[in-house]
């Protein structure tokens, strides 16, 4: 026995599916793409990952450091940054300004390890605090921050879209945080 | 067997710490295997690459023992055993693996050991082999050679010895062979010894002579690679996304037109039009009764 509907029936059973198709897809489509967003700071080789590399070479160079400078108060403050970098954090904008206190603390022991002579006739050490010395500026010039910006920029656009975006943001998804 | 465990444990820890990313683990950089030495620091000459894989194929073939000698410049941070044990797990390596890392910058080194080779030769004299051969001297000196060459023939004998079995160096590590070994084992001529250790020795003077490692590094450029990767592919995933901008995708619109269709289908005037319209055998006919669409048709009747 096949139900009989009303066409009334038929057009509000219709409706209902396209409205729940609709705010089905426009919320997961919109968790989807904070979820791509996301991994660009969490995920493998995201920006969290860039930022611990550099408290890596930060780490590095106070290998190199300690050969010349030991017991130098900026050896330690770099090895404090980097370690305080590495340490889990929430918000971006924190991570930002322990990576400006790391870029600091690298720059002051880089500068005093030029200015040793121990330091300036050991070829080897020169070559290991220009090696360090590119691949932190590397990462702290990669394309990943500004890819993830634009990312967030046009996601939390997205969101203020009117009706569909409103949906998504009533059924928790958030805006991101730039960097 | 209590050493065994607590071995098993750590490497258990670590395992679970790459996997979940513990924090420490996470920002290490950690180079690909390639085979039996893989060199990130480029301190070795050609001779000593060539030796050691060499050798290492010889000590598997007679012994099962897998040797792994790893050089990198520098250990980001990590504790040089940490470090050891992490790349050890991280590679998969076996009950009879021995992994012999080297921090060329940081003039550090560590062994790590899997449980049945760890049981044969015990972790004790395989650290004080690290000694005993002047590797410890040689590698902080940089001479890199020096050191590896020196640890292989200790580490031969200790090998013969525990195994057991005699795994012939022949002309390998030549310059580090004692005199007399050397002639005996290798069979060849002392002037083709002799030649072959200047030429090592030769090699190691001109790397005492620069006294640097050749300061590049695959492994930190194949980082980069993988970031740069990583945002091509969201660069990748943004433009497919943006051409997909219109909305619903064509195979969507299809699907949404059948569901509206076929509820419309299921309404009562549909029925009805379905019963007066014949038999509904034609194909037309029969897609227009399915989807209710006759329906229209016989109210113009």
């Amino acid at each position: 026995m096949k139900p009989k509907l009303t066409i009334g029936l038929s057009i509000l059973i219709s409706l209902v599916l396209v409205a729940f198709g609709l705010v089905y897809g426009s919320v997961r489509g919109y968790a989807d793409e904070r979820a791509r967003v996301t991994d660009l700071v969490s995920g493998e080789n995201g920006m969290t990952a860039v930022l611990g590399y550099r408290a890596s070479d930060g780490l590095n160079l106070c290998v190199v450091a300690q050969r010349h400078l030991p017991g130098e108060e900026s050896v330690a403050a770099l090895r404090a940054a980097a370690n305080a970098l590495r340490e889990d954090e929430t918000s971006l904008a924190a991570l930002k300004a322990k990576d400006r206190a790391l870029s600091e603390a690298f720059t002051a022991v880089a500068e005093a390890l030029r200015k040793r002579d121990s330091f300036t006739q050991s070829q080897r050490d020169t070559q290991y605090l220009s090696m360090l010395t590119a691949d932190f500026a590397q990462y702290g010039e990669n394309a990943i921050y500004q890819t993830y910006n634009k990312a967030v920029a046009a996601f939390n656009q997205k969101l203020q879209t009117p009706v569909l975006g409103d949906v998504a943001r009533f059924f928790g998804v958030k805006p991101c945080e730039s960097y | 067997m209590k050493a065994s465990f607590w071995k098993t444990l750590t490497a258990m820890v670590l395992a679970v710490m790459l996997l979940t990313g513990g924090v420490a683990a996470a920002q290490a950089r950690f180079p690909e295997r390639a085979a039996a030495l893989t060199d990130d620091a480029n301190a070795l000459s050609q001779q000593m690459t060539a030796d050691i894989a060499a050798y290492a194929q010889k000590v598997e073939d007679v012994t099962g023992v897998k040797l792994n000698v790893v050089l990198v410049h520098f250990l980001d941070g990590e504790p040089v055993q940490t470090y050891a044990d992490a790349l050890f797990a991280r590679w998969n390596l076996g009950e009879d693996d021995l992994l012999l890392l080297g921090a060329a910058a940081e003039d550090t080194f560590a062994l790590a050991t899997g449980s049945a080779l760890g049981r044969k030769l015990t972790d004790g004299n395989l650290k004080s082999l690290l000694y005993s051969s002047a590797f410890e001297s040689a590698f902080q000196a940089q001479r890199y050679d020096a050191a590896f060459g020196g640890f292989f023939v200790a580490f031969n004998t200790l090998l013969e010895k525990q195994f057991d079995t005699t795994v012939a160096l022949g002309s390998l590590f030549a310059a580090y062979q004692p005199e007399t070994a050397q002639a005996g084992a290798s069979g060849q001529s002392i002037a083709d010894s002799i030649a072959q250790a200047g030429e090592q020795l030769a090699g190691a003077a001109q790397e005492v002579a620069s006294g640097v490692v050749q300061a590049t590094s695959s492994l930190w450029n194949s980082t980069m690679d993988s970031i740069k990767g990583n945002v091509d592919d969201y660069q990748a995933y943004r433009d497919q996304r943006d051409e997909n901008r219109g909305g619903l995708s064509p195979m969507g619109w299809i699907v949404l037109v059948i569901i509206v269709m076929v509820i419309f289908g299921q309404s009562e005037p549909a029925r009805r039009a379905r019963r007066r319209g014949g038999c509904g055998c034609g194909p037309l006919g029969w897609i227009f009764g399915l989807l209710g669409l006759s329906a229209l048709f016989h109210r113009n009747r």
